[in-house]
């Protein structure tokens, strides 16, 4: 998990609130294939691909529509493209996903949205048949 | 050894009194120097040539922020155009004179005459990135482009979505309202990386607006940071005015690399 008051979660993702090094802010828009090495703060629109070797928090409203790549990853905001996480994936209940899952670790809250594959092995590579999600029914959504 | 690079302006009888306080501070401390009186027709890479020759490893701009930029672009340029290897270790020093345009000797921590003078003498230095303006002009602070500007890095472009912003380029923090949880990682003057900042304009009562005061720079909001080693930044207009410690006029596209470690200067509380 991501702490916002600096403690480590056991087993969580060791980035804290205020240590990501780029910050996409709400009101900006990135087009391109954006690669860095730090972590990522996404709180605006991404458009072509996103590729980090550290951590990627997506928050609430915003908006990537490219294929992901991180070592670890807490989403609450909406992507379109596949995305590829090497340690732990987490899904906040505002997350929307359109596309393939490949993680090592995943936990998903009530109410995210997830619509496409999802492989989740031990070694974080994916499976040959990866199991399908299905799309929550729209009686569920509005829960 | 110390040299003394005092502007013109300095001379002037409003500051015979901050100049007599100069003096007896080096003296006292035991830091004078030679001085160098920068007016408009002073070679000033003449005089830094003669200093180096001399063994002077000093140099201290007295003045403000236009006597802190010419004094350290001259350095740097006498210093890239030479293979002697006395011109490539100098130690970077600004004395503030009059408390407008003191952007740089604030950045160091010096921000009285008298504490400079302390700190100066102290000589406890840094040695800290550079940024470098299309190939020819050097900055310590922050450079910051107009309205209308874009971010272009390598493979991907940063536009902004709402009005009211501005981009900057920063080495040291220029923000006030910097999330201080972000300050500890951000803004580090020796790390090799500047911060490209989109940040916005405060919101201003009715007031405020009627009385018509504008937010400085440090009273923006920084909202993306992207942390760059070289960037490019476009604009419609063919020819930009940008501050970069100084005032500038600048053709677009307008690229900016960082240079790092490159000034070593004396630094007082941070």
């Amino acid at each position: 998990m991501f702490t916002k008051d600096g403690e480590e979660n056991e087993g969580g993702i060791e980035m804290k609130e205020g240590e990501s090094e780029t910050v996409i802010g709400a009101s900006v828009k990135v087009d391109g294939d954006f690669i860095s090495e730090g972590n990522i703060l996404v709180q605006g629109i991404v458009n072509g691909s996103l590729k980090t070797a550290g951590n990627l928090q997506v928050e609430e409203g915003a908006k990537i529509k490219a294929d992901v790549e991180a070592t670890n990853a807490v989403v609450r905001g909406e992507v379109k493209g596949n995305v590829t996480i090497s340690e732990n994936l987490e899904l906040g209940s505002a997350a929307s996903i359109e596309g393939d899952i490949t993680t090592k670790v995943l936990s998903i809250e009530p109410g995210a949205v997830l619509n496409g594959h999802c492989a989740v092995s031990a070694n974080g590579k994916e499976t040959s048949e990866p199991s399908s999600v299905q799309k929550p029914s729209s009686d569920e959504e509005k829960d | 050894m110390y040299a003394y690079f005092i502007d013109d302006w300095v001379y002037s009888r409003k500051y015979h009194k901050q100049m007599d306080k100069l003096d007896l501070g080096l003296t006292q401390n035991g830091i004078s120097g030679r001085k160098f009186k920068l007016g408009r027709l002073h070679n000033l890479s003449r005089s830094i040539d003669e200093c180096f020759s001399t063994g002077i490893k000093t140099f201290v701009a007295v003045g403000n922020d236009e006597t802190a930029s010419k004094l350290l672009n001259n350095l740097l340029k006498v210093e890239k155009g030479s293979e002697k290897q006395e011109h490539k270790k100098f130690t970077f020093a600004v004395i503030p004179i009059d408390d407008s345009s003191q952007f740089i000797a604030h950045c160091f921590g010096c921000k009285t005459l008298q504490e400079s003078i302390k700190f100066l003498a102290v000589h406890k230095t840094n040695t800290i990135d550079v940024g470098l303006i299309n190939n020819r002009h050097y900055f310590i602070t922050a450079a910051v482009f107009p309205k209308a500007s874009s971010l272009s890095f390598l493979s991907y472009t940063v536009s902004s979505l709402k009005k009211g912003h501005h981009i900057s380029v920063c080495n040291f923090n220029v923000y006030k309202k910097v999330d201080p949880k972000q300050k500890k990682n951000r803004f580090d003057i020796s790390d090799g990386l500047f911060d490209a900042v989109i940040a916005y304009h405060p919101d201003l009562s009715l007031i405020d607006r009627i009385c018509s005061n504008i937010a400085s720079i440090e009273d923006f909001t920084p909202e993306s940071i992207f942390p760059i080693k070289e960037i490019t930044i476009k604009n419609k207009q063919k020819t930009i005015s940008i501050f970069a410690d100084v005032d500038k006029q600048m053709s677009t596209p307008v690229r900016v690399d960082v240079v790092p470690k490159l000034l070593n200067v004396v630094i007082g509380n941070l």
